[in-house]
């Protein structure tokens, strides 16, 4: 090592080696120098430590995790949906977990879900009588299952998501009757929509799932509803948001 | 309170109960950008920390970065890396903040701040962790923030020189001195002579 060379090692080369700062042949060098100055080696090692357990520390450091849905800051101007994407998603840690269980004030959400499955399940294996009225007779459903469930509705047309409505029926769900929709797919797969009347949850999405079936649900001012199926998540959230759509108050003409 | 902001309608496009299903997946149906801001929140919230001193502060420093993003990122050139582009401007937000309230910024309450800092009981080394954090918290603000973007954040000087708009020469010289601070730790039993490397 032609060490005549070598200009002698500054406290700015250790600071600098520490952090990775300095170009090879310089850090060369001061490994060199390290290797025959103990005292500076181990000035060397206890920074690196402190590094280490600086970032430790650090980790250990409790985050609420940030709420950019408080809305007495108001500033939301444009983007709100940004931020109720946000919203959303910082409560899924809340919310990790959370089954078919109802939260506490939310009475009768379990049971309308517990409805909703188990009418899925019953009926989306039957193969002789799916469906109590066939969608041949679209008007008459409409008009009976708005009737027995005492609020007129338009029976979401689901074509553009390629699901083919075969009929609806209705049934018994806690005091209220509710009504099942049925749709297809080509290859015969089924969604059903369940609605009862009542607002039992929120206006959001939420998500269940239960064994293979999964299932959003949520409320407008009319009814509760849940969209049911074996299909991957984003496509049965996107139905959601067709059915959602379809249903909306404002824009209903009947 | 969470929970009613979120009844609006046309954009409920995530859910919260999840039954089996990853966090990932969920920020799945989150738009890329939100995605992207979510995930530095918890270095956001370092250096808010780093800032600030005060677990409350951090919090809503880090809240108003977070919206004050979502509003620019239009603005925001694609090249920019995002993590240096958000310090940036949290550091901003901080300074002006600061000079609003006319604040002492050093004023630390170390109880307050020992009482934050998550340290199951059986670790042994927390206590320890500890007293570093708080003495890091302590160092003067210029040298807090050189070492917790090059030590803890692992920037280059030269990152760390742009989002504090200093030369290289400055950010080292700032590590040099904080950590200089840091080895010269009180409890003199457990790192002896490592003041003097000549």
């Amino acid at each position: 090592m032609n060490s005549q060379a070598v200009p002698p090692i500054a406290e700015e080369d250790l600071v600098r080696y520490i952090d990775n700062e300095l170009p090879a042949e310089r850090r060369r060098e001061v490994e060199a120098y390290l290797k025959e100055n103990p005292e500076a080696a181990a000035w060397v090692e206890a920074d690196r430590q402190i590094a280490v357990s600086l970032r430790t520390a650090y980790s250990r450091v409790k985050a609420e995790p940030p709420s950019l849905v408080e809305p007495s800051r108001g500033r939301w101007l444009p983007r709100t949906g940004i931020a109720a994407s946000i919203a959303a998603a910082l409560l899924v840690g809340v919310f990790a977990g959370w089954s078919l269980k109802p939260e506490a004030g939310q009475p009768g959400q379990q049971p309308f879900l517990t409805d909703a499955l188990t009418a899925h399940r019953t009926f989306t294996v039957e193969v002789a009588h799916p469906v109590e009225v066939a969608a041949s007779d679209q008007r008459h459903l409409a008009t009976w299952l708005g009737n027995r469930l005492n609020h007129p509705f338009r029976i979401p047309d689901l074509r553009v998501a390629g699901l083919t409505l075969m009929g609806g029926r209705l049934l018994p769900s806690g005091i209220d009757p509710a009504a099942q929709l049925m749709y297809d797919d080509e290859d015969g797969k089924r969604v059903t929509v369940y609605l009862r009347r009542g607002v039992d949850g929120e206006p959001k999405f939420q998500f269940v799932k239960s064994g293979t079936e999964q299932a959003f649900f949520w409320s407008d001012t009319a009814f509760t509803y849940a969209v049911t199926g074996d299909m991957p998540r984003p496509e049965l959230l996107n139905l959601a948001h067709l059915i959602q759509t379809q249903f909306d108050p404002s824009q209903q003409s009947n | 309170m969470k929970r009613e902001f979120l009844s609006g309608r046309r954009w409920n496009n995530s859910d919260s109960a999840s039954v089996g299903v990853s966090s990932v997946y969920e920020e799945e149906l989150l738009p890329d950008h939100t995605q992207r801001l979510l995930r530095e929140s918890p270095a956001l919230h370092r250096y808010a920390v780093t800032l600030t001193c005060d677990q409350t502060e951090a919090e809503d420093l880090v809240q108003d970065c977070l919206e004050r993003a979502l509003r620019k990122w239009s603005l925001r050139r694609p090249s920019v890396p995002l993590r240096p582009w958000l310090f940036r401007m949290m550091r901003n937000l901080h300074v002006s903040r600061w000079r609003r309230l006319r604040r002492h910024s050093n004023h630390i309450g170390l109880d307050d701040l020992e009482d934050q800092l998550q340290a199951p009981a059986s670790q042994q080394d927390s206590a320890e962790l500890k007293h570093l954090l708080i003495r890091m918290l302590a160092l003067p603000e210029d040298q807090r923030e050189a070492l917790f973007l090059v030590g803890v954040e692992g920037f280059t000087y030269a990152e760390a020189a742009a989002i504090l708009n200093v030369a290289e020469g400055t950010i080292m010289s700032r590590i040099s001195r904080a950590r200089a601070r840091l080895r010269e730790a009180p409890r003199a039993s457990e790192r002896p002579h490592l003041r003097s490397v000549t």
